[in-house]
């Protein structure tokens, strides 16, 4: 039976998920922009969606625009922000996810300068540096996750917010790996923008979500259609969204009891980890996701443990899920200060609801077995 | 009550067909087929499997190479990452673009936010029966042209543009060549390796697949180059960035499949069913058909019907699932304006409507969506003075 | 036949609009009149036809070209208008938004009506 470690990758769906969006796979549901009947009772289903995402991070309906997952968020916040505006500095957390980096740097060639936020040895922002960078001026945009991909490190985004907006700069947050792991109140973060993704909560692929303060202009990404306001056109994808919907909602109610869960197997992987020799374990000093750890064991490479690991059935991964970098160190990693050969070894393990203790048992077997034969 | 209702609005959306449903099931894993096609373990290998195996159905369709198949959330995003992707790439101040006035507002609403970053844009206007022709588009080319967007077929009128005549001719010019063939994929042969179009956008939901899935074929040789528009990731050959979404893909894999094998078929059906609705129609006085006959997709049927004001007849005909303009909230709308583009004044345009029809179209729905369209036209024309003739 | 209120039009319209009654015309005779209010370009017409004995109207028919408001108000107005003396009894565009909760986009309708009535008083204070 194969053990699935790899949650910040993507989740299951939830069967009551699948169940909700169900109905919206067999009728003849139409387009919900169009008039009749069924795209009425499909648009019924968009808005009810938009309230329960809505009360799981603490914002008003209104303020939600679909996507088509975190990325697309992310491009829209980053481009679609700075789009009305004339060129001045941007600023992304160097751990930030490749999609807010890309979408960032990408501002250079409109006349942005787009700058890093150096972060510790423990993943956390250098507040000391980032207030040299905002004092500097000119600063629109400010970019810091939540909850880092990799090692589920925890950025304290109140703080940015209050900096950057002294300094006359938005922010943005990226949510993807917060969401349904750990509280997310939108308003108390202090957010201008915040990108969310239903596929890291037990919810489908392919649907994401842009929170965004009504104060905040926005040009579209995605031009055509009146969906979303004008924001982003393109038909709606419904059963989705009924699924995201329904996933946020039971992300609220089991919170408590999911991050417990997880974090009683992190415990236990953590503390069986102390006990193998040469382990360096990422972000251990700082606040993190409960569900997340990422390790790496002295003088093993990444990609060959990741791979003995995968024939004996445990699916976990080196850090991102992405189609670029492979063979190339974590930049999360990297940003906080490890040399390439350790960051080459990393291995991100990321708990879900059905994960079991026996498994970390398992996992920790595994490990000490490959170690051994070292 | 929701039984009796007539769905003739294929062309805004179609239901997903059983068979499709049943491919996407096992990658809306909540035990299995949950894994993120880009991860290094089973579960992703295993969607990512599923990924490539639709990638070549899709391609298979239209007479593409599998690698030339870039996944995106849906036509409008296709239509995005292809006119702006193209004229980013190549630089767009200084640049000149030629589309039409009756295209989708995904492409006009991109055309029209290029002119707001320098580049000229020509739109054709067509003829009566909404045609352009392909002489109108060689025409329009200028020494700076670089991009021709152009819908292979019209989602209002259903009238087929010139493409394959035209592609060649743009080809031998170094223009580059994007189709909005939205309207076209699984209803007309579509042949990629014959027809030098260089980007085509292309759909899901409109053929019997996922809504929220789209896919954008970018022509490997010659090469079309892009500019990615959403960054981050570096999925889809770096082209268009984010976690695919399994199901969506294999659902359009699966859609595209069946649109293959029974693509002549349907065809000879739905036209037949379309001009069964025309004829049985036909018995109302002053009504007009609006769109070339000669070059219609089998789907699509537009009709005028003059002295029955628009927005009575739609409420009237609540039970009837159709379309009238571009789909939009409520039932005041603007009238058509690719029906304004054919010339059509406003109060004409908005007295018509769309009938689009499809797989499960029966001859005894077109019946009765006749009986009741010839029951409210002759209502509406009763009620006002003068028979509705202002 | 399952005729739907689906985009929503206030209960008073949809309801007018369903069945109304009243619709057509009178026989052309000395004691009708017949007058109109709207335009084309508004995409509304109304047409009253009044019969008349000593200032009231004693029989009343409408026609109509626009849009579901518009019907319901050259319904409402016919109906309002039978047995009263218009010039006494006179309807305004606010009466027509309030019995019909005409809502602020479809304004105009309730406009025409008033029109229409205004047109009537004077065709009999003539
Ligand atoms: C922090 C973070 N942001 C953004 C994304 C992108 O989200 P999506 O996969 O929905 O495009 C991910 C996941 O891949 C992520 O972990
Ligand atoms: C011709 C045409 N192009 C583009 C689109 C947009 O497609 P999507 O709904 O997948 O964004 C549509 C349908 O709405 C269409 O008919």
């Amino acid at each position: 039976m194969a053990v699935y470690f790899d949650h910040n990758a993507t989740t299951p769906l939830d069967p009551r998920v699948l169940e909700a969006m169900t109905p919206y796979l067999t009728g003849p549901y139409g387009n919900p922009s169009s008039v009749h009947r069924f795209g009425r009772a499909a648009r019924d289903a968009i808005e009810q969606a938009r309230q329960q995402l809505a009360d799981l991070v603490g914002c008003r309906a209104a303020e939600i625009t679909w996507t088509s997952g975190g990325t697309e968020s992310n491009n829209l916040a980053i481009k679609g922000a700075t789009d009305p505006l004339a060129p001045g500095g941007v600023l992304y957390g160097a751990t930030e996810h490749p999609a807010v980096m890309e979408a960032a740097e990408s501002l250079t060639r409109r006349g942005w300068r787009v700058e890093p936020i150096a972060v510790d040895a423990t993943g956390i922002v250098d507040w000391a540096a980032f207030e040299r960078q905002l004092a500097a001026g000119g600063v629109r945009l400010v970019a810091l996750m939540r909850a880092n991909n990799e090692t589920g490190v925890l950025q304290d985004v109140n703080r940015a917010a209050a900096l950057g907006h002294a300094a006359g700069a938005m922010l943005h947050v990226d949510a993807v790996q917060a969401a349904g792991k750990i509280p997310l109140d939108f308003r108390a973060l202090g957010a201008d923008t915040m990108s969310l993704s239903a596929h890291k909560l037990y919810g489908p692929k392919g649907i994401g979500a842009l929170i965004a303060r009504n104060e905040i202009e926005l040009a579209p990404q995605h031009h055509g259609g009146p969906q979303e306001r004008g924001l982003r056109g393109g038909t709606e994808n419904v059963a989705a969204i009924v699924g995201f919907g329904v996933a946020a909602e039971l992300a609220r109610v089991e919170l408590e009891a999911r991050a417990a869960h997880v974090l009683a197997l992190r415990d236990r992987l953590e503390a069986g980890l102390a006990a193998l020799p040469g382990v360096c374990i990422f972000g251990a000093g700082a606040p993190r996701l409960p569900n997340t750890l990422q390790f790496a064991l002295e003088g093993f490479e990444g990609e060959a443990l990741l791979m003995q690991l995968d024939r004996r059935g445990f699916g976990v991964s080196s850090g991102s899920a992405c189609a670029s970098g492979k063979g190339e160190p974590s930049h999360v990693l990297l940003a906080m200060g490890y040399p390439r050969d350790i960051a080459f070894g990393a291995i991100r393990v990321s708990f879900g609801q059905r994960n079991r203790e026996e498994e970390v048992d398992r996992f920790l077997q595994a490990l000490r077995e490959l170690a051994g034969q070292r | 009550m929701t039984d009796a209702l007539i769905y003739l609005d294929y062309a805004a959306t179609t239901p997903l067909d059983p068979a499709v449903r049943e491919a996407m099931l096992p990658w809306l894993g909540t035990v299995d087929g949950y894994g993120n096609p880009a991860s290094d373990h089973a579960p992703g290998r295993a969607a990512r499997a599923a990924v490539e195996a639709a990638r070549a159905e899709v391609a298979a369709l239209i007479g593409a190479a599998a690698e030339e198949i870039v996944w995106t959330s849906g036509a409008t995003e296709a239509n995005n990452l292809a006119i702006k992707g193209a004229l980013e790439f190549r630089g767009g101040d200084g640049a000149h673009v030629i589309s039409s006035r009756i295209e989708h507002k995904a492409v006009l609403d991109t055309c029209r936010y290029l002119e707001t970053r320098g580049v000229a844009v020509t739109y054709l206007e067509p003829d009566r029966d909404g045609l352009i022709r392909a002489g109108q588009v060689l025409d329009a080319l200028r020494p700076s042209t670089v991009l021709v967007s152009l819908m292979w077929v019209n989602n209002e009128t259903g009238v087929i543009n010139p493409i394959t005549e035209l592609a060649p001719r743009l080809r031998e010019r170094g223009v580059l060549f994007h189709v909005d063939a939205v309207q076209a994929a699984g209803k007309l042969p579509i042949d990629l390796a014959a027809t030098p179009v260089d980007l085509l956008s292309l759909s899901a939901h409109k053929v019997y697949g996922p809504k929220g899935i789209g896919a954008l074929f970018v022509r490997k040789r010659p090469r079309a180059r892009l500019a990615p528009q959403m960054h981050g990731g570096g999925h889809e050959q770096g082209m268009r960035s984010g976690t695919l979404a399994t199901h969506q893909i294999v659902g359009m894999g699966r859609a595209f499949a069946l649109a293959r094998k029974t693509m002549a078929a349907d065809a000879e059906r739905v036209t037949a069913l379309r001009e069964r609705l025309w004829q049985a129609m036909s018995v109302l006085p002053a009504i007009a058909r609006n769109g070339s006959v000669g070059h219609l997709a089998p789907h699509v049927l537009n009709v005028s019907f003059a002295g029955a004001e628009g927005e009575s007849l739609r409420a009237r005909l609540s039970d009837l699932a159709v379309s009238s303009g571009s789909a939009c909230s409520s039932a005041t709308r603007e009238p058509s304006y690719v029906l304004r583009a054919l010339g059509r004044d406003d109060e004409t345009a908005a007295s018509s409507l769309r009938f689009s029809l499809g797989r499960w179209t029966t001859p005894e729905q077109v019946d009765r969506a006749a009986q009741r369209v010839i029951d409210e036209v002759s209502w509406l024309r009763q009620l006002a003075p003068d028979g509705g003739a202002a | 036949m399952n005729r739907e209120n689906v985009f929503g039009y206030p209960e008073p319209v949809w309801a007018r609009f369903e069945a109304p009654a009243r619709a057509g015309e009178l026989m052309a005779a000395a004691d009708v009149v017949v007058v109109e209010a709207g335009s084309p370009a508004a995409r509304g017409r109304l047409r009253l036809y009044a019969q008349l004995a000593g200032g009231r109207v004693v029989d009343v028919r409408f026609q109509a070209y626009g849009c579901p408001v518009t019907i319901a108000v050259g319904q409402w107005v016919a109906e309002q208008l039978v047995g009263a003396d218009p010039r006494v009894h006179r309807l305004t565009a606010a009466d027509l938004r309030q019995a019909l909760e005409i809502t602020d986009d479809k304004a105009h309708c309730a406009l025409m009506g008033e029109d229409l009535v205004l047109a009537l008083v004077k065709r009999i204070s003539g």
